[in-house]
């Protein structure tokens, strides 16, 4: 049966079973391999992405759930070769180690921002339970702090 | 395969890796660019590849390793790429290569900095030399006169300047000197400077390519269920449930015995290949562990701790004398679990057999082994497995077994296409190479004032060269199961031995291997020791280290850091752990703070100090420590992988927990740079973290834990 999604922007029809994870749409059927597969049951968070703007464990959530709804994964971030207020904070943080749970952890916070665009560091934290293996935390704060900081600004 | 037919082969392998890591900064020196060696190109246009053969898991060493070439080469930072590479020239200078090993590509034992730091200093600095002599050549001068930086040769003198890709031409023909000197440390601007990674930008775009994300055209995915005891397989498989789910193609059986068995479900798209594996119904042969459980495994390690056969691994002085005149003797026992390594990218491969080979997309920190793994199945010869190396979403030493490589080999030989198998989590948590349990019983002979006068340890379980390279045991002794015993302090009489158990799994390498237990056990015991001479456990252990400049050097920078006034705190409290190792060339002294809350301990603070030489990229450095500190915490607070009939129980993140983000502690470090060697950075902050950990949970609760993890004691 064909799905309508609305992925980064873009109109797509989704030839895919109503009952396939939207992951593994987004991955074998889109070819989005940013949005990453790390439990299968909505623990560890790496397959997060923002489904009308709001956080979505796509590991988890069916195709047939998001039909009409617009989908942002990672590649969808930023504009014009212009990362996303976000990333930048994340590359200015140079938070990533092997880098597979940041594209949720990404999406996750933008998430956060976007429903509070002024929170606290403490606010985000308590936000953010996805799995980071390596142990980036203390860079994820330090990303979150410097976001924190600029929303406060403006 | 031809000579030909492979360099063909391995050209176009190399260009789809420049594409495939980071699809939308696609680099090419094409075909004008001069190979200075297996590790450097440079272009005409001044673009500069740099080859490494090391895997990128997170540690940050393609960073790290391009800085080493890029300080001697003198190249502009801002050309320089790296892209990853296979073959001979890529093996490893220390790891696995002394005889009768014949040495292999391999990323482990934190060893890549420190093997590859000499040869890749002396290729830049031999690229460096020609390029000198191709612009010498062109001014008619001596080299001598010639100066460079930022990929650019220039005659101070004459004020002449020329790019290196305005040189390539020349240097082409032009021999490599066979000893470039190199520069002066006092002349580096690279090494040592805090360095933003290469891979950064790719990762926050989602653009880099893990092995998960091969994609080969035709391709089908692969679920995997495997045997759930270690040593039983498949005895009838009814598979009818399986096949009736749409997509569902083929049902593929595999025995590989000793290694691993089971069934992989082969369908149009993974999500279905799992609803097969699910659907299956297996009878699985009879082991003789299908009744073992956690406690057997505890007992089973306890009673080795008293009885049975033990090979002396290292004594000095005379032990047993010092012990009949001990004033006093402290013993302890302390037991480890079973653990899993929990990368958060799933174990996977992606295989194409066909035509008598075989290619492999796989993040991998053994190609090599990859290759003759997948050969030895499939009964081909290594030469014809090709392996396309891809970033690695975390390694830890999991990613060098090549078990899910040869799943993925089976199945797309069953297939007829290429076919990539990713294992589910609980797959991935409950068919791990595990670290090991292991228990280890030690015993002090105390002077009438407290004083140590010997020290003996008896570590029980089993070896994980023993079941994965035996023919590295040597003298009965695995060093995996023994490392970290009787290391970091020298005591008069000392005597290490190991009494070897069976493993009830497949084992293997856990970042800090076997210092990752053993370390924790002698830093918890030297605390108690510390306790009898009524000393402060910083202060204890400067004196145990008494002409070891060095080690002291990195307990007093701790101390100074936390601000240490002994391990009793307001709501909790402090313990520090040492190390120091021989193969990492490192000491390392942590220091963790607890506070009690509920009942419970939370970590709050970690300070780390490291001494391990000179430090290539302090940034990554730091998050090596900062990461591996999380990952011995982790195991400290909470891991452990139980056993219940005979098979690995956890599921998930939900029942296997680690560090998240709300819990986890900031990790503040500090490096001393104490000598001129290139240390290890990878894995030395894991060992002695769940220690300090212990140590602390001693002074908020007036408990010696003596069992990891803490939760097993309600106290995490």
């Amino acid at each position: 049966m064909t799905t309508s999604l609305r992925v980064n922007g873009r109109e797509v029809p989704v030839e895919a079973p109503g009952d396939k994870p939207l992951l593994w749409v987004l991955r074998e059927d889109l070819g989005l391999t940013g949005t990453k597969f790390g439990c299968g049951v909505g623990v560890c968070r790496a397959c997060t992405v923002l489904v009308d703007g709001e956080a979505v464990l796509a590991c988890v959530a069916p195709l047939s759930a998001v039909a009409g709804a617009a989908v942002t994964t990672i590649e969808g971030l930023g504009a014009g070769g212009v990362p996303d207020p976000v990333q930048q904070a994340w590359i200015e943080a140079d938070v990533p180690q092997c880098g597979y749970c940041q594209p949720g952890m990404i999406l996750a916070a933008k998430a956060l921002l976007a429903r509070d665009p002024a929170p606290t560091t403490e606010a985000l934290v308590e936000g953010l339970p996805n799995i980071c293996r390596c142990g980036t935390y203390d860079r994820i704060r330090a990303a979150l702090r410097s976001l924190t900081a600029k929303a406060a600004r403006s | 395969v031809s000579a030909s037919r492979r360099d063909l082969l391995r050209g176009l392998c190399a260009a789809s890796l420049l594409v495939g890591l980071d699809a939308r900064a696609a680099v090419r020196t094409g075909a004008e660019a001069v190979r200075f060696s297996p590790f450097i190109e440079v272009a005409p246009d001044g673009a500069i590849v740099f080859r490494i053969g090391q895997a990128e898991m997170g540690q940050g060493i393609m960073t790290g390793l391009a800085m080493l070439l890029a300080e001697e080469l003198d190249a502009d930072w801002a050309r320089v790429t790296v892209a990853f590479a296979t073959g001979p020239e890529f093996k490893h200078p220390i790891a696995y290569a002394q005889p009768p090993l014949k040495g292999e590509q391999l990323t482990g034992g934190s060893l890549s900095t420190t093997a590859f730091a000499p040869p890749l200093r002396a290729a830049g600095a031999a690229a460096r030399e020609v390029l000198k002599s191709a612009a010498a050549a062109r001014w008619g001068c001596a080299a001598g006169e010639l100066s460079t930086r930022d990929s650019v040769v220039s005659h101070p003198g004459r004020g002449l300047a020329l790019a290196y890709g305005d040189l390539v031409a020349e240097a082409r023909r032009l021999p490599a000197p066979a000893d470039a000197p190199l520069k002066p440390r006092s002349a580096w601007t690279r090494i040592g400077r805090a360095t933003a990674r290469l891979d950064t930008p790719a990762k926050v775009r989602g653009a880099a390519a893990y092995g998960i994300d091969a994609a080969v055209p035709g391709m089908l995915h692969g679920a995997v269920r495997h045997a759930p005891v270690f040593g039983s397989r498949a005895l009838a498989v009814e598979a009818e449930a399986a096949r009736r789910i749409p997509g569902v193609l083929a049902v593929v059986p595999f025995d590989d015995p000793g290694q691993q068995a089971g069934v992989v479900v082969v369908a149009d798209s993974w999500w279905r290949a799992q609803q097969g594996a699910d659907a299956l119904e297996v009878r699985w042969s009879p082991t003789p562990r299908d009744r073992l459980d956690t406690a057997a495994i505890e007992a089973e390690l306890a009673e080795r701790l008293a009885t049975g056969p033990a090979v002396a691994f290292a004594t000095t002085g005379d032990p047993q004398a010092a012990f009949a005149g001990a004033a006093r003797i402290l013993e302890a026992d302390h037991h480890a679990p079973y653990l899993a390594h929990a990368c958060l990218e799933p174990m996977n491969a992606t295989a194409w057999v066909r035509d008598g080979r075989c290619d492999l997309w796989v993040g991998t920190q053994r190609p090599d082994h990859e290759r003759a793994e997948v050969a030895r199945v499939l009964g081909i010869a290594p030469e014809a497995v090709e392996v396309h190396m891809a970033y690695l979403g975390g390694g830890f030493g999991r990613r060098g077994s090549a078990d899910y490589s040869v799943v993925a080999a089976l199945a797309s030989r069953a297939a007829g296409a290429p076919v990539k198998v990713i294992w589910s989590r609980q797959e991935d948590l409950r068919h791990d190479h595990f670290r090991p349990a292991m228990a280890v019983r030690q015993r002090a002979a105390l002077g009438p004032d407290g004083r140590l006068l010997a020290w003996t340890t008896r570590v029980a379980g089993p070896g994980i060269w023993r079941q994965n390279r035996p023919v590295l045991v040597a003298d009965g002794i695995d060093y995996m199961a023994v490392e970290g015993l009787g290391e970091s302090y020298r005591v008069p009489h000392q005597s290490v031995a190991w009494a070897e158990t069976e493993p009830h799994a497949r084992i293997g390498f856990w970042r800090g291997v076997g210092a990752s237990h053993n370390v924790a056990f002698t830093e918890a015991f030297v605390d108690e020791l510390a306790e009898a001479a009524s000393a402060d456990p910083i202060a204890y252990r400067l004196g145990l280290l008494e002409g070891d400049p060095r080690a002291q050097a990195v307990l007093r920078r701790v101390a100074a850091m936390c601000g240490w006034q002994g391990t009793r705190t307001a709501r909790g409290g402090r313990g520090v752990a040492f190390y120091q190792s021989r193969r990492w060339q490192t000491r390392v002294a942590q220091v963790v703070e607890v506070e009690r809350a509920d009942g419970r301990l939370r970590a709050t603070r970690v300070w780390c100090a490291v001494d391990s030489g000179v430090i290539v990229n302090p940034a990554q450095a730091e998050a090596q420590l900062q990461g591996a500190t999380l990952f011995g915490l982790s195991a400290g607070l909470w891991g452990e992988v139980g056993f219940e009939g005979g098979t690995p129980e956890p599921t998930s993140f939900a029942d296997y927990r680690v560090l998240q983000l709300g819990d986890a502690p900031p990790v503040e470090v500090a490096f001393i740079e104490g000598g001129e060697g290139f240390g290890s950075i990878g894995e030395i902050g894991a060992p002695a973290a769940p220690a300090a950990l212990l140590n602390a949970a001693w002074a908020a609760t007036g408990r010696r834990i003596r069992r990891l993890p803490l939760a097993r004691s309600g106290l995490a």
